[in-house]
């Protein structure tokens, strides 16, 4: 079944009016995920020659749901416009077309959506990447910096627990750490590639043990670029000239950097792959995993995440979810989905969800085969 | 090893990997708390030597303990991380899920009750108030001594009632800003109330401090875990980003509370503070209330109070008074029951001892200088402290561990996950507060007690602790006189210590010219400024305080738990090192503030009065995520490495400007916390609002260009 992913990244003042928000708009049930949001403070004049601008980060909240195909755009449009995403800082919005595989029924409560077709679609963006970087806790920010100072938009920083060998191990495993931090960013497709190789050189990805990077398509969106804070010397911050101009652009490709010119090291990315999401009940994705990985996952990394539905008594209901995200070759996808269905976590014990998004790219030390 | 995963690929870990990943490990945790401890260390080490001159006493000793704190810290801390908080956060997870509310309503309230029981705070506060006379506040006297059992099991059942709150608090998704202003106004009222009367007053301090102190290193730790886990699946009402947080502040103010109640309860069957004659005469039977029976009133009279106090008790008859000294003097163990020591004893009979009374028990005396020159240290021995440590560590945790294990198994029906982990951090924790908790007191009270007790030298003159000697033999023709420039004369004489004559003026007092013994005190400072209050010598102890609170936050366990907790929480928007730094400096301002309070001594509530205001209104305004950060902080900060260090200051300086107990700071300490943390929340807010540009209400630029198209 093909769904809709709809993400928003908006600050937390925010975020708990668009949770209502959903409700009224006709969406029953959404995921929440807190995470933070950086901003470069560009300070000018004398001490501007000695430091590096101070990265200020701010509480987000990340949340999604999903939409049947083709409603995507008008819910974009209709969230994009009551929020003001358009404008720098106020937060993103975008879309990815997911693959349900597995389902228990709880998410699968109809939805009525309050749509109005005349919501204008001409300003949502197109040719849009996103890339995770999922990398040692305490590396986030570093990353994000380079996100931040390559100058396409705002990234998103999550937690997450790394899960896979390590857990092989016995008591050993402790002393690996497995806390994560996950960079979370959509920009422009013509800068991926450049941000990749960014990421790859400054969280050292082809060394062992640093972590991963990978990007997927994204349907449509509207990004947040908001990315430093300068005294105000103008009428308009350079932010809203950029985004203004890419509205009338229509796209981002205008603002390509001399960046992408440049020639990138050789690097063996990894293809075919797709990402799975298996979204089950708190303190069970550890076992799930572990039967996902015998059929061939590699591992996982596993976050915290909020649900919020609405019953059909119309009473809110809220819970803390595992979302288990795994990156696996595409071939080996239904043989996991099988691997899963026979633990049972699709039905009421575990609630397991489990869906899947075609990956585009990825990047990961390997140990040379000989 | 090898070991096989699931599809029969082996993945090999040789043994030399493994080790050198432990060894990694190893290294990499006992830098982090080798930093912190060696900051407060070397600060104190410094401030002992190069400023108030003084050398270090058994610095070996010293030094094992110092050894222990790093790597019982370190031990400790790592148990907590993989041991009780996953322990505590499982069964708060599974306890809503499987359990009806009133099963989880009474696992709280049993669980707070447990956990006072398992962490007895009345150590700490028995310290505070060791020299607390009678006379002077029956009823703080009372609390800690006759009714002591009484006093823990008053914070018992007013931490049990809060985390039976906070259960209630997490489930209907209530903020902590009402509870806090009923909770604070209604402690104020108490407060003022209690100035009014004589006895309460005195009682307040400890009031005010039997919160703070009993949340202790495990309990905080497992109870914020609880919190989190309970409130993920729990909360119904409004989408609380907050998380768990303000179990802890509940559990350190209703406590206060109780005490207090109890207080007025109590207040009146005790006597009014008075002076100790009117205080032990006939006229005032409530006094015999204050001990346990007659006989402990008599013993406590004759080793603390004054010579007529003490002859009131025998109808005024000398004789009586001392046929009784003389049946204790039978027999050694009523000596130490009554005065501590042989040495105590000694000193009773110098102080009030008629002629041939001294003479009667020159040979006890003698035992004692004896015992005194051999004793310093045959009395030390470390197994002991160790074993002593082990087993509060066992008691902390042990009793805990099993009840929690006892629900997730028999009543949750759930098994652990990851229990081998937990184990190992259950075992990590036990061994590391053992070590932990024996370094503290080998090491780093010791220190503290060392610098507490030469602080005043600063600003006033003292004698030199443990300073004083007798001079036997002493010769009268050897008293010289001298000429001060205004003419007057004082006499001196000659002491030849390490070979070097001194001169050292001779006070006709302390000499005993029928025994032939000089008491000589030697007397140090001020080493800054002049006069007896030297306001330059203050300056410096006040910086000392600020630096020492600041430093000694650093290394307190439960601060380090709670902050990497709230770094997770808040997924890195409120980092652990902002958190840890804004508590670090509340501390310091805390303790200026107590020490202030000490030197000049004010009441604490004159101080703790306005604090508390502050605290209302800086609540007031903050988001509830910080409210609930900031409250439980300033909870977690009063732990085990800055409540010794911080009483060991407060008790020197009281002891020399006359104020009889350490009462107070601890909770100024806290109060100043909160206001740190929630003023530098606050602060961050805005910082994050103007760079955002957060103003939701405000039409953009882009609005206007969309109506012009």
């Amino acid at each position: 079944m093909k769904y809709n992913k709809v993400s928003m990244i908006v600050s937390r003042e925010i975020g708990k009016s668009i949770a209502e928000e959903l409700f009224a708009f006709g969406i029953r049930h959404h995921f929440n995920e807190i995470g933070r949001s950086s901003i470069l403070n560009r300070k000018t004049g004398f001490s501007s020659f000695f430091s590096k601008p101070a990265l200020i980060n701010y509480p987000v909240d990340i949340l999604s749901f999903f939409v049947e195909d083709d409603e995507d755009r008008a819910v974009l449009s209709y969230f994009a416009k009551k929020y003001d995403l358009r404008s720098p800082g106020k937060g993103s919005i975008f879309s990815q077309e997911i693959e349900v595989l597995e389902v228990h029924k709880e998410y699968m409560q109809k939805q009525e959506l309050r749509l109005k077709h005349n919501d204008n679609e001409n300003r949502l963006f197109r040719d849009l990447t996103g890339i995770i970087c999922v990398v040692q806790r305490g590396e986030g920010d570093k990353v994000a910096r380079v996100a931040l100072n390559y100058g396409t938009s705002v990234p998103a920083t999550t937690h997450g627990e790394g899960s896979g060998v390590r857990d092989k191990l016995g008591l050993l495993r402790i002393t690996l750490p497995s806390e994560k931090e996950l960079i979370n960013l959509v920009l422009s497709r013509h800068d991926a590639d450049a941000v990749m190789e960014l990421y790859i050189s400054e969280a050292k990805l082809d060394e062992p043990g640093r972590g991963l990077a990978y990007s997927f398509p994204i349907k449509y969106g509207m990004i947040n670029t908001k990315i430093s804070r300068s005294q105000a010397e103008s009428a308009a911050s350079i932010e809203q000239m950029v985004s203004a101009i890419d509205s009338l652009k229509g796209g981002m490709e205008w603002r390509k950097s001399s960046l992408e010119r440049e020639s990138f090291k050789n690097r063996e990315f990894l293809y075919d792959l797709a990402e799975l999401n298996l979204i089950c009940e708190e303190g069970r994705g550890t076992e799930l995993v572990e039967a996902a990985m015998s059929s061939g996952a590699p591992g996982a990394t596993i976050c915290k995440i909020r649900y919020n539905n609405l019953d059909n008594e119309m009473e809110t209901h809220r819970s803390v979810k595992e979302l288990c995200k795994m990156i696996v070759p595409e071939s080996q996808v239904p043989e996991i989905c099988e691997a899963l269905k026979k633990t049972g976590c699709f039905e009421n014990d575990a609630k397991a969800f489990l869906y899947s998004l075609p990956v585009q790219k990825a990047f990961t030390y390997r140990a040379k085969r000989y | 090893m090898k070991r096989k995963n699931a599809k029969g690929q082996e993945f090999k870990v040789s043994s030399a990997e493994a080790f050198r990943w432990i060894l990694r490990y190893v290294k990499q945790k006992l830098a982090e708390q080798f930093k912190v401890v060696a900051g407060i260390i070397l600060y104190l080490i410094f401030f002992q030597i190069l400023v108030l001159g003084t050398p270090i006493l058994d610095a070996g000793i010293i030094g094992i303990g110092i050894v222990m704190v790093i790597f019982g810290l370190t031990l400790f801390l790592e148990g907590l991380l993989l041991g009780i908080m996953p322990m505590g956060e499982e069964v708060g997870i599974q306890l809503p899920q499987k359990a009806k509310s009133r099963t989880i309503l009474i696992v709280a309230l049993f669980l707070g009750i447990a956990a006072t029981f398992a962490e007895p705070a009345l150590g700490v506060l028995k310290t505070a108030g060791s020299s607390v006379q009678a006379w002077r506040a029956p009823l703080l006297y009372v609390f800690l001594n006759k009714h002591s059992a009484l006093l823990v099991a008053a914070i018992a059942i007013g931490v049990g009632l809060s985390m039976l709150l906070s259960m209630v608090r997490f489930i209907k998704g209530w903020s902590l800003k009402p509870f806090l202003y009923v909770i604070l106004p209604t402690m104020m009222l108490f407060s003022i109330l209690s100035l009014f009367h004589p006895n309460l007053r005195n009682l307040l301090g400890l009031a005010w401090d039997s919160g703070s102190v009993t949340t202790g290193p495990v309990t905080v730790p497992l109870v914020l875990a609880l919190g989190i886990g309970f409130s993920h699946v729990a909360s119904q009402g409004s989408d609380s980003s907050d998380g768990g947080f303000g179990v802890v502040t509940l559990a350190s103010l209703i406590p206060m509370l109780i005490v207090l109640s109890m207080g007025f309860a109590l207040s009146f069957k005790v006597p009014l503070p008075t002076g100790d004659v009117e205080f032990f005469s006939p006229e005032n039977p409530k006094s015999e209330y204050v001990f346990r029976d007659r006989g402990e009133m008599v013993d406590y009279a004759i080793s603390n109070a004054s010579l007529p106090a003490q002859l009131t008790l025998f109808d005024g008859q000398m004789q009586g008074l001392f046929d009784y000294v003389r049946e204790i003097a039978q027999d050694d163990d009523r000596i130490r029951e009554v005065f501590g020591s042989k040495a105590g004893f000694g000193e009773w009979i110098y102080h009030f001892g008629s002629e041939d009374f001294k003479e009667e028990f020159a040979h006890i005396i003698a035992d004692d200088a004896e015992q005194g020159k051999n004793g310093a240290m045959s009395g030390f021995n470390f197994w002991e402290y160790l074993w002593r440590n082990f087993v509060s560590a066992i008691r902390a945790i042990v009793p805990l561990t099993i009840f929690l294990l006892a629900l997730l198994y028999f009543v949750l029906r759930e098994k652990l996950r990851r229990a081998d982990e937990i184990f190992l951090g259950l075992t990590f924790a036990i061994i590391g507060m053992t070590l932990f908790g024996g370094g503290i007191e080998l090491g780093l009270a010791k220190m503290g007690d060392q610098v507490g007790s030469n602080l005043p030298v600063s600003f006033t003159e003292m004698e030199v602790p443990g300073g004083t000697r007798m001079i036997q033999g002493f010769d009268e023709s050897l008293v010289y006189q001298s000429l001060t420039p205004q003419g007057e004369t004082e006499e001196f004489f000659f002491l030849n210590e390490n070979g070097k004559p001194a001169a050292i003026v001779y006070e006709a007092e302390n000499h005993d010219p029928v025994q032939g013994v000089y008491r000589y005190i030697p007397k140090r400072g001020p080493l800054f400024g002049k006069g007896k209050f030297s306001m330059l010598g203050i300056m410096v102890v006040l910086i000392f305080a600020f630096i020492m609170g600041y430093s000694a936050t650093l290394a307190e366990p439960a601060l380090s738990a709670m902050g990497i907790t709230v770094e997770d929480v808040t997924v890195g928007a409120f980092k652990k090192t902002m958190l840890i730094q804004a508590v670090a400096i509340g501390v310091g301002v805390g303790i200026i503030l107590g020490v202030s309070q000490v030197i000049w001594n004010i009441h604490v509530f004159y101080l703790l009065g306005p604090i508390y205001v502050a605290l209302l209104i800086v609540t007031h305004f903050s988001t509830e995520e910080y409210v609930n950060i900031g409250w439980d902080s300033a909870a977690v900060t009063t732990g085990p490495i800055t409540v010794p260090l911080v009483l060991s200051m407060g008790l020197g300086i009281g002891g020399q400007v006359g104020v009889v107990e350490g009462f107070g700071i601890v909770s100024l300490v806290s109060c100043c916390t909160i206001v740190s943390v929630l003023s530098m929340g606050l602060f961050v807010n805005l910082r994050r609002k103007r760079l955002l540009n957060v103003m939701p209400e405000s039409p953009s630029e882009f609005e206007a260009e969309d109506v012009a198209a």
